[in-house]
């Protein structure tokens, strides 16, 4: 007769945890929080993050990186020869710079209601690379859908 | 009795859990919490063989806590190891 009752850890906290079991080399499974990365992940979703080891990364993979003073979970945009350019899919201005070595690992798997999510076919980064393009669309879209509900 | 030797207690800011580390994954999307006396409690007994009794006697050394009382929180307690498994079968 156990309850479950949601818990939230706070964001770095809960992610500096995570890292020392990935820099051990173990993979962590654990439930979104927040809709940074909607609509392509959403909240309670089951995800797996897994050590970079030898991971060749490219634009469309999801990763955990150190960023500021806190972690952030979100899609390759670009990469450089130093740098990874991050980006969340709900987000619609902001991309973060990071250090290759800030990069703690990636999302290799995800399910939603004990079904998997297709994350990394080709239709789907065809789909978060869509998305990301039509930001200043989607910009534009949000002003007029908020001007529609406060007139 | 005994608790689960691969158990984990961690702090995480003010909070309390209970983590299995496997082999080559950590699942924290389930994991237990405890509160601060829960959690004294189990590092008190964490990793050696326990009896009701230990634990009873410890609570009431450690906290101003009747012995009824205390066998009252403990059994509670225990219940929540059976029912979630965290203590080791062998013993």
């Amino acid at each position: 007769m156990a309850k479950t009752l949601s818990k939230t850890i706070e964001n770095h906290l809960f992610f500096q945890h995570v890292q020392e079991y990935i820099d051990d080399g173990k993979d962590v499974v654990f439930s979104v929080r927040g809709s940074s990365m909607s609509p392509f992940l959403k909240e309670r979703d089951l995800i797996t993050i897994k050590p970079l080891k030898d991971k060749d990364l490219k634009a469309g993979h999801i990763v955990l990186a150190r960023y500021k003073k806190g972690y952030i979970l979100h899609r390759v945009i670009r990469i450089d020869k130093e740098f990874l350019f991050l980006a969340g899919d709900a987000n619609l201005v902001q991309i973060e710079k990071v250090d290759r070595n800030a990069v703690v690992g990636f999302l290799s798997e995800a399910t939603r209601d004990k079904k998997d999510i297709p994350l990394y076919t080709s239709r789907m980064l065809c789909y978060a690379k869509l998305w990301y393009y039509i930001r200043p669309i989607r910009r534009v879209w949000i002003k007029l859908f908020i001007r529609k509900i406060n007139p | 009795m005994k608790l689960r030797k691969e158990l984990k207690l961690r702090k995480i800011g003010k909070d309390y859990i209970i983590v299995e580390p496997g082999q080559d994954k950590v699942d924290l999307s389930k994991v237990y919490t405890l509160n601060e006396t829960a959690a004294w409690l189990w590092e008190e007994l964490h990793p050696q063989e326990f009896s009701k009794e230990d634990m009873v006697k410890k609570l009431v050394e450690e906290y101003d806590v009747t012995e009824e009382q205390a066998n009252k929180d403990i059994q509670k307690l225990l219940d929540i190891f059976v029912a979630q498994k965290l203590l080791d079968e062998n013993y």
